[in-house]
């Protein structure tokens, strides 16, 4: 079944919004090609480690296209996908937590680097700021650090942040607030080491 | 609010300008997707479908009747119906569709069997209602849907007022199929007097719970059953041919009413938490299921039940905006104290 959505492009970001009076059938196609950046910086952002990035993303157009039909635009597509890939990170992480549980030990190929895999992300990840940023991102928990991705990496208004958290505005900027100072602290221990070790 | 600190700005700042994929990373990306976008592809377009669905959602439910026909699936398709249950030859009804009538939901409601537009079938297929002269043999699919009432959720039609007795639970395999009276007569509201979150006082109510008669009546939402039920009235003089499949899907109401049947099953054994995280799965499975106004009222219950009053009520204003005429809204808003 060929997945669409009854939408329209709305005039800013590129995003796409739902439009009552005018129909226009988006397909699965559109969204990867309007934002497939969108998902794979989220996925990474939100821990998915760089071997999984490929089959993260891939899962998550892949639940995009079963659910596409179904989306009827009361949210904005980013936030839609935004729910969806945290999802599918946080399960895709929690696999592998449990793996390594069960597997106790023993060395997981799988979890091994990929020589093979080794590929322009990782040397765009060589970048030390980049590198900072999603290390300082690893040490929030998956609550603050979905907050701080919305608010401060993709500069995402209170609503919008309260419809992709499915949240209350209160409790968004409560959240944003303690997840700034959650960050702010993690860069002051890592400045405290950078320090010592000098 | 509190702002970040000038370094943490800095550094995202910093950060944002070398992240991102590459190019290579989406052709390779791409590339292992284009088989599955190729495979659905070549299935029949779903765009009638989501559009169907987007247009039934923006009918207000006042002004409207739903009618959606609930049919089985023709033998010659594949796959998901293959791996089901072999159905019975009067299942194999051909495609089902579509239709909306705008003859106001009263006059509709104390009146179902009269319907101001006639409906077109396949030509060559009996009408659903010539096929089945007492509804005796809906869909299996429409079994499926009557089943949720079984749970509690669906409202019964004002037409199924002048019928018997509720029954017992059955599975809904087990249920015999002797048509929508006969089974709105096993219709009853699982939210019955073990749950903790009151629904009991609907019995009390008189426009809900059970009637004068003794029957006990699940009305509390609008639910798919009725829409079923509905549809074989609709269906009953059409003449011209079918033109989609309606996007009712037996398997996915089959999913949906694991969820919600277990959510509701937690909230009556007092645990909201567990009722929560089931609701939120069928939201995150099912975000535009049939369902979801059931969804919402579970989700409504189980944060009350677990004192986020505020959270409840934010549910609560979802509920409405979908359902405003729904009479569960009020029952939820007085069990909740909202």
């Amino acid at each position: 079944m060929r997945s669409t959505a009854i939408l329209t492009p709305s005039q800013n970001a590129g995003a796409w919004s739902a439009d009552r009076s005018v129909a226009v059938e988006l397909h699965v196609e559109d969204v990867y090609e309007a934002h497939f950046d969108f998902v794979w910086r989220t996925a990474r952002r939100l821990g998915a480690h760089e071997s999984q990035l490929d089959d993260v993303v891939q899962e998550v157009f892949l639940v995009v296209q079963r659910r596409l039909a179904s989306f009827e635009g009361r949210s904005e597509l980013k936030t839609w996908l935004f729910g969806i890939t945290r999802r599918v990170v946080y399960t895709t992480l929690r696999r592998r937590a449990e793996r390594r549980e069960v597997v106790l030990g023993e060395t997981q190929v799988e979890d091994l680097p990929d020589a093979n895999a080794v590929s322009a992300e990782t040397q765009l990840e060589a970048n030390e700021d980049t590198r900072l940023l999603y290390e300082l991102l690893s040490e929030l928990d998956e609550d603050k650090r979905a907050v701080f991705v919305l608010s401060e990496l993709e500069e995402m208004s209170g609503p919008e942040i309260a419809q992709a958290l499915d949240l209350h505005l209160s409790n968004v900027y409560a959240r944003v607030r303690v997840a700034r100072q959650a960050f702010d602290a993690a860069l002051r221990r890592h400045r405290a080491r950078e320090a010592r070790a000098r | 609010m509190t702002e970040l600190s000038r370094d943490a700005r800095s550094l995202v700042a910093r950060a944002r300008v070398h992240e991102g994929p590459s190019a290579e990373a989406r052709a390779r990306i791409r590339a292992k997707l284009e088989p599955a976008w190729a495979a659905s592809a070549e299935q029949p377009s779903a765009a009638s479908i989501g559009g169907l669905r987007t247009l039934l959602r923006r009918v207000p439910i006042a002004n409207a009747i739903v009618v959606l026909a609930v049919a089985g699936w023709s033998p010659s398709q594949p796959s998901a119906a293959g791996e089901r249950a072999p159905l019975t030859a009067a299942d194999r009804v051909p495609p089902p569709t579509a239709a909306i009538t705008t003859t106001g939901a009263h006059a509709a409601a104390s009146q179902p069997a009269k319907q101001s537009t006639r409906r077109p079938v396949a030509p060559g297929a009996a009408p659903l209602a010539a096929r089945t002269p007492e509804r005796s043999q809906l869909s299996a699919a429409a079994a499926r849907v009557r089943a949720f009432g079984q749970l509690g959720m669906a409202r019964r039609s004002a037409s199924d007022h002048s019928h018997g007795r509720a029954r017992d639970l059955q599975p809904v395999e087990a249920a015999p199929a002797g048509g929508p009276d006969q089974d709105a007569r096993a219709l009853r509201p699982s939210l019955d007097s073990k749950r903790p979150l009151a629904m009991t006082d609907a019995r009390a109510t008189g426009s809900t719970g059970r009637t004068a008669s003794g029957t006990e009546v699940a009305r509390s939402l609008p639910s798919a059953t009725n829409r079923a039920r509905s549809s074989a009235v609709t269906l009953q003089n059409q003449t011209a041919p079918v033109q989609t499949r309606t996007e009712f899907k037996p398997q996915a109401i089959d999913d949906e009413l694991a969820w919600i049947g277990a959510a509701q099953e937690a909230l009556q054994n007092h645990k909201p938490s567990l009722a929560l995280r089931l609701v939120e799965q069928h939201s995150f499975r099912f975000p535009d299921g049939a369902l979801t106004q059931e969804r919402l009222v579970v989700h409504t219950l189980a944060l009350c039940a677990l004192e986020r009053f505020t959270a409840a009520r934010r549910m609560l204003e979802v509920l409405v905006e979908r359902a405003p005429d729904a009479p569960i809204v009020a029952r939820v808003r007085s069990n909740c104290g909202l």
